[in-house]
């Protein structure tokens, strides 16, 4: 039975943008729009425990929803662009998008891409990493500390050809250790830093929908491509040699994602292609027009005929990588 | 850091870490014991006071490597058996409020290794399984509604939720919003669209409330919806049975849960909280934390092998890159 999309993010956000007017293109019903930016007067739902059935309304939309009608695409991180913050239209934007977070939270949806709480270590370098290098991905050596002696260690044992970042999901600017860096390492005390032995090489960025994979290499000469200044940067389309396309499919199935952005990069001289992250909230609209629409096609493929539908509450991977228990029969904390 | 290390260290015995702001009552209660129980503990009040590194091996694989440092004492974190949180240790003051907030962040990141790194149990941690502070529901009406599923309890849990539905007259209503009874404020916020509330008519506004440790209920109170206060009672072994089974299913290790009957008696999960305030123990401080060290700091006996004090004398522990690096 083919499913209508339900679409609820921000039409502000250019990849939800970008989404539904690909949806409107290709799905064989019209996908429903519930645009949060447009909530900032009020959100209203209703939903009877153990009911079929859920009503959303906003100033625009007043939907009765059935859950096994619709697949819901959600990307409701409050991007809004345009609008700051404190300002009126803002708080409401992040009302709206509070409640229906908490709606999600009560998972009356059954099919939902990304689900909540799905790709949680993402927010944990140090865990995310040791979650990639278990299922096979090559991770480049790396440091946490606060100590201003262990970072000069580290930075003297890799030649000073390292990489400072942000130890939590914070969106920091990956940026070379340099002489400013050496300088304020007498600050490092305050707050655990990330630093990372540099590869050098083009970076492939790696989108997977449910098991189909679509890679588009990145070249440039700015030191984080997503913050380039004046360099340029090269997109291309690019196959993914089946071992790594194996790797992506598996972390996302492993950390309950149905789409992943998973950030890679080829050693020039080795070869090698190394791990960074699995994002589970992938800016996936530049990358996606340089493929045509493949990554919100697949998505259309995925949202009208999902595979079989998953328990609400499957066994997600532990953090420690151990084989989950029965989450009815888990043992205690400790 | 403010140190009181027994003196034995070993992972037979390890030491029990203690984060958060003096004064707390569960926390000042565990290390009593502890330290009456010539248990190894360490307080950590001030991020200031720690140095931490770890990382990853230079060769293929990864090494966890991880060392938490003391002005005058090392852990390896391998040797910590037990972390307890009772609130944020403070940040330096002298960083902008931007600087601080991000600061934190970094802080529970790194520390989060702890439980996912070492199987090391971290009670009340800010994030029970997600680093990013959040659990695997972020409210009562998910759980709720976990709850409910893992039980097979169709029509009985209150998740109704809505903002289109106001509460009613009549008998005691009580609206939920997700993390707790709604207030005068929360029923506004909700009529105007920005807030939902589970709806749901109560007997009483006096429900049980349950201190659970390790899964397993160590305190029983009554709990007042209309004013938060916390009394005495007792609710008999079915509604204990019913809390425990709640708090497997939501992994909770410390906390309270509070229940309600349904119209048909049968015991529903109200809330849950993994930081309960403080007024909620009504002076069961020394029964809650004699439960947290019999269940996470090694029980009543302080027992050590003689292996075990021969590393910790002989100093096994080394830090990532060796040497003293504390300035």
């Amino acid at each position: 039975m083919t499913r209508t999309i339900l679409c609820v993010g921000f039409l502000s956000d250019p990849t939800f943008q970008h989404s539904v007017r690909i949806f409107g293109e290709r799905a064989r019903r019209p996908p429903l729009i519930v645009d949060l930016g447009a909530a900032r007067r009020g959100f209203w739902a209703h939903h009877e425990e153990g009911s079929a059935s859920c009503r959303i309304r906003t100033s625009q939309v007043d939907l009765t929803l059935r859950d096994e009608d619709v697949s819901l695409y959600q990307r409701i991180m409050p991007v809004m662009h345009g609008c700051r913050a404190g300002t009126r239209s803002w708080r409401g934007f992040k009302l709206a998008h509070y409640v229906f977070e908490r709606l999600l939270d009560a998972q009356f949806f059954s099919v939902v891409v990304n689900p909540l709480m799905a790709g949680w270590n993402n927010g944990a370098r140090p865990i995310h990493f040791r979650f990639l290098a278990q299922l096979g991905f090559r991770i480049p050596p790396w440091l946490v500390t606060n100590d201003p002696a262990a970072a000069r260690r580290f930075v003297a044992e890799h030649g000073g050809d390292v990489f400072v970042k942000s130890v939590s999901a914070h969106r920091t600017i990956a940026s070379r250790f340099s002489a400013v860096h050496a300088r304020g390492l007498e600050s490092l005390p305050n707050s655990p830093t990330l630093f990372q032995k540099a590869i050098h090489g083009p970076d492939v960025r790696v989108h997977v929908v449910g098991d189909q994979c679509f890679g588009v290499r990145i070249t440039s000469p700015a030191e984080d491509h997503r913050h380039p200044g004046s360099c340029p940067v090269e997109y291309a389309p690019t196959e993914v040699p089946g071992e790594v396309a194996a790797l992506c499919v598996k972390a996302t199935r492993e950390l309950g994602l149905v789409i992943s952005g998973i950030d890679l990069r080829i050693c020039e001289r080795t070869g090698t292609w190394y791990g960074f992250e699995a994002n589970p909230t992938p800016g996936y609209a530049h990358y996606d027009r340089h493929l045509g629409g493949q990554i919100a096609g697949a998505l259309v493929e995925y949202l009208e005929r999902p595979p079989a539908p998953p328990h609400r509450d499957e066994p997600r991977p532990r953090p420690d990588g151990r084989p989950q228990a029965d989450p009815d029969r888990a043992p205690l904390a400790g | 850091m403010d140190m009181d290390m027994g003196t034995h260290m070993g992972t037979h015995m390890g030491t029990s870490l203690i984060i958060g702001h003096p004064g707390d009552p569960i926390a000042e209660a565990v290390a009593k014991l502890l330290e009456a129980r010539n248990r190894p503990v360490a307080r950590l009040t001030r991020w200031s006071d720690v140095r931490i590194s770890f990382g990853s091996a230079p060769d293929a694989g990864l090494r966890s490597s991880l060392v938490m440092r003391a002005p005058r004492k090392e852990i390896p974190l391998e040797d910590i058996s037990m972390v307890l949180y009772r609130g944020i240790p403070a940040i330096n003051s002298k960083l902008s409020r931007r600087s601080q907030r991000y600061a934190q962040e970094e802080w529970q990141a790194a520390l989060s290794v702890l439980t996912c790194w070492h199987g090391c149990p971290v009670l009340s941690s800010p994030f029970p399984d997600n680093p990013a502070g959040r659990g695997h529901y972020t409210t009562h009406a998910g759980w709720r509604a976990r709850v409910a599923r893992a039980l097979e309890m169709r029509g009985l849990a209150p998740s109704s939720m809505s903002n289109l539905v106001a509460p009613t007259l009549g008998a005691y209503a009580v609206g939920l919003i997700c993390n707790g009874p709604a207030r005068v404020r929360d029923l506004e916020q909700a009529r105007q669209g920005f807030e939902l509330l589970s709806i749901r008519r109560l007997r009483s506004q006096r429900v049980p409330l349950f201190w659970i440790v390790g899964g397993a209920v160590v305190l029983e109170k009554t709990l007042d919806l209309r004013s938060g206060a916390v009394g005495d009672a007792r609710f008999g072994d079915e509604a204990a049975r019913f809390a425990e089974q709640c708090a497997r299913i939501a992994g909770l290790d410390l906390g309270t849960l509070w229940l309600f009957p349904d119209p048909d008696d049968r015991w529903c999960l109200g809330g849950l909280d993994r930081f309960p305030p403080s007024h909620h123990l009504d002076g069961g401080e020394a029964v809650v934390a004699a439960a947290i060290c019999d269940r996470y700091a090694g029980g009543a006996a302080a027992t050590t092998t003689a292996a075990a004090a021969a590393a910790a004398a002989n100093g096994e522990a080394t830090p990532l890159h060796g040497g003293d690096t504390w300035s």
